[in-house]
């Protein structure tokens, strides 16, 4: 073949343009430590890359979810600590007084001690997480317990019995409400066979005024139902918890593994890629010094 | 045969010699000049004297000498036309690929500026306001997720527009710049003509001739006809474009799709554009970037309708009606969140009834609304990721083509220079060649002058 000094010329500048361009890829690749810059790079890998950032925003969401619901819960599961204990206190009055001997001052402290009790359950059933009332419903910009105004039933509830879920895992939802109905048996449903609770107490309490020891025993039983449907709700809330823990773990599980599994499909392996780096280094060093050489020979220069 | 016969003889091989120094000179000067084929002197033996020398049947000839016959320029006819061949498939690809790359660095995929991380953002937002509907905090981050995600989209979108204006441009300059080429191409057709009929040999001007053919063929794909002489024809598109010393023009129009197009500048009827940077421009500009558009168009209007059907169901914070979240009807060019809830986020509709204050009902439906099969049964999200894949796979093949293209382009280039680049060695090597002929020469000359001093002064 032929060769001339142009082709010669060209060669070298072809090979020093291409390795030029094999080299800065590579410096381009450890500098910026991802192995898909763009989505030419690999295309399947870019499917997969938006696909699994989107599923780890998705968790990450998913994860701040449970993380209020869990808080949410945590309130709500104070709130109905204070209420059993406020209940077992009312029950043991009950039984206090159920024993027909009981002098009519102590009654009178009794009944004091009901009616702080109601006001305290009150309050217990109108707790905030935050600005939200968390046994109102849906309704959470009111107090859902409210007094009625006459005697009997002494409290009337506002809220309603929406039950609020949010998502929390894929296609999992976590309710983040107990409803306020339900806990006092307000709407006559949690427990059929008994008034509320604010009835039971507010009877309880005309009942030892009025020193009815029997009826008081018969009341006994109202107290037993409410304190048992509370007793209920509160596990339930304390089972929702734990399910939650659960979700929670093993949504951190998939996290990590899917963070590893889109760093090994979108990062470069640095090791590698420093080698890449160091070898194109070489070549194109090579190829400058080849060209340097080779371009400076012609025949002309050994004619005189 | 006359006593000075000798000397004539001589004075022909001083001249020939001196013609192909000359030549080799041209060759050497023309080393590094673009298109330029390499050049030969053809030597050719004088006809023998007419003289009869010898007796008997055989008669002897003298024979009287050389002369240059030609200045061959080096044919490289087969090659020009792989070369146009590699040429304007180069181009096309060339065009593609770097609109490609341009579409490519736009999408910013896959990374945390995409479209792809504002709408995860976007849902992330809605299932936010799920866990506090009473919240204005997260009905303003609903809002500016909004915002944030038709920004993105409407980016990309203006990108691509404008990419398509700037194709268009592309499209028009080369028209200018085929027509500046054709008419230098058949005005040299036109001197060629004269110059053959003068017994000249053109030799350099079918050189400059046949690279402005090779850099129309970037452009455009021609076919080449003829000899490649003064009877060349070049047609684009099953209509002539140069033919002899005539040649057409072009000229740009609107298409329907009010895209620049080319037309014949005689008729007005289209150039069929079959290859070359034109053919990489508009096809880039009309099913590449068209189809983009068209992608994120219909991914948009599935969000905008979507989210807005299902707002429309729910409550605001006020208890009043949830109304249009998005610009109703709004497309990719022009998608961004209602004025009214802009201007208010207290309009965000999460409840689905009036005054419900904690009800996250139509919040979470709206966050669920990434798991619907919304555009040719995927979510939004696969079929904006298809999107990216095809804009990805798209890019590579560009750029396959365009390096296969360039390597064998170059690769014919070499193969063209090996036949008819200038080499130093070789005119280095004919210099001395020619430089001892010359001597030689003279040396026959003094040779000759000393035989006629010895006949004239020993006499």
């Amino acid at each position: 073949m032929r060769i001339t000094f142009n082709m010669m010329a060209n060669r070298a500048l072809n090979n020093m343009t291409s390795t030029a361009e094999r080299l800065m890829e590579a410096q381009d690749r450890v500098s910026s430590g991802k192995r898909i810059r763009k989505p030419s790079d690999d295309v399947n890998g870019t499917g997969r890359a938006l696909s699994l950032r989107s599923t780890i925003s998705e968790i990450e969401q998913y994860l701040r979810n449970s993380d209020m619901v869990k808080s949410q819960l945590e309130v709500t599961n104070g709130a109905m600590d204070s209420i059993v204990t406020s209940l077992e206190r009312v029950k043991e009055i009950a039984l206090l007084a159920a024993n027909s001997t009981v002098p009519v001052e102590a009654r009178a402290s009794l009944t004091t001690e009901l009616g702080e009790i109601m006001l305290s359950l009150a309050a217990a059933g109108n707790m905030q997480y935050g600005d939200r009332y968390i046994f109102g419903g849906s309704i959470t910009d009111q107090a859902p317990i409210v007094t009625s105004g006459v005697t009997m039933p002494p409290y009337s509830y506002a809220g309603n019995d929406t039950q609020m879920s949010v998502q929390v895992a894929p296609w999992t939802n976590a309710t983040c409400n107990v409803v306020g109905s339900a806990v006092f048996n307000m709407n006559g449903a949690a427990v059929p066979t008994s008034p509320d609770v604010f009835s039971t107490i507010q009877s309880l309490k005309e009942e030892i005024e009025a020193g009815n020891s029997t009826a008081v025993s018969a009341r006994i039983a109202d107290i037993d139902a409410n304190l048992k449907n509370v007793i209920t709700i509160r596990s339930e809330v304390g089972a929702r918890a734990s399910r939650l823990d659960n979700i929670s773990e093993s949504l951190l599980d998939s996290k990590t593994s899917l963070s590893t599994l889109l760093s090994e499909t979108e990062d470069a392996d640095l090791t590698q890629a420093v080698l890449e780096l160091r070898t194109r280094e070489n070549v194109y060093q090579a190829a400058v010094s080849v060209a340097g050489r080779i371009l400076n020979i012609t025949l002309a220069d050994y004619i005189k | 045969v006359s006593s000075f016969f000798g000397i004539n003889v001589a004075l022909s091989a001083l001249k020939a010699s001196q013609y192909a120094m000359d030549v080799t000179g041209h060759n050497i000067a023309n080393a590094n000049t673009e298109g330029y084929r390499r050049q030969e002197a053809v030597f050719t033996a004088n006809s023998p004297d007419a003289g009869t020398l010898g007796t008997g049947g055989t008669v002897a000839r003298l024979g009287t000498g050389v002369t240059v016959s030609e200045i061959r320029r080096t044919q490289t006819g087969f090659l020009d036309s792989q070369v146009r061949i590699e040429n304007q498939l180069c181009g096309m690809w060339t065009a593609k690929n770097e609109a490609l790359q341009q579409v490519e660095s736009l999408l910013s995929e896959p990374g945390d500026n995409g479209i792809s991380a504002a709408l995860d953002r976007f849902w992330n937002s809605w299932q936010n306001l799920a866990t506090s509907p009473e919240s204005a905090a997260s009905r303003t981050d609903v809002v500016s997720s909004a915002t944030s995600l038709s920004d993105s989209i409407r980016n990309l979108y203006e990108n691509l527009r404008s990419l398509q204006t700037d194709l268009d441009r592309n499209v028009a300059d080369s028209a200018s710049e085929i027509n500046a080429l054709v008419q230098e191409i058949a005005s040299i057709n036109n001197q060629t003509v004269v110059g053959r009929s003068g017994d000249y040999q053109p030799n350099d001007l079918i050189d400059k001739r046949d690279l402005l053919v090779e850099q129309l063929s970037r452009l455009l794909r021609i076919e080449v006809h003829g000899s490649g002489g003064s009877n060349m024809i070049i047609s684009a598109g099953g209509s002539v474009l140069v033919q002899g010393n005539y040649s057409a023009t072009m000229d740009v129009a609107l298409g329907s799709n009010g895209r620049t197009k080319l037309v014949w500048g005689d008729d007005g009827t289209d150039v069929a554009v079959t290859g070359g940077e034109v053919k990489g421009f508009m096809d880039t500009r009309d099913s590449l970037a068209e189809g983009y558009v068209q992608s994120l168009d219909r991914i948009t209007q599935a969000i905008v309708s979507r989210v807005n059907a299902i707002h429309a169901t729910g409550f605001d914070k006020n208890g009043n009606p949830g109304g249009d979240f998005f610009t109703a009807g709004s497309g990719a060019g022009n998608i961004s969140v209602d004025a009214a809830v802009l201007a208010s986020p207290s309009l965000v509709a999460a409840s689905s009834v009036a005054g419900d204050s904690g009800n996250n009902i139509i919040a979470n439906a709206i966050a669920d609304i990434r798991d619907e099969l919304l555009v040719d049964s995927q979510t939004i999200r696969e079929s904006y990721a298809g999107l990216v894949a095809k804009i990805g796979s798209d890019a590579r093949e560009s750029s396959v083509h365009n390096e296969a293209h360039e390597y064998s382009l170059n690769n014919r280039k070499t193969q063209r220079d090996s036949v008819a680049g200038v080499s130093i060695d070789e005119e280095m090597t004919n210099m001395i060649r020619f430089q001892q002929a010359y001597n030689a020469a003279a040396r026959i000359f003094t040779v000759m002058d000393e035989m006629l001093d010895t006949i004239i002064n020993s006499v």
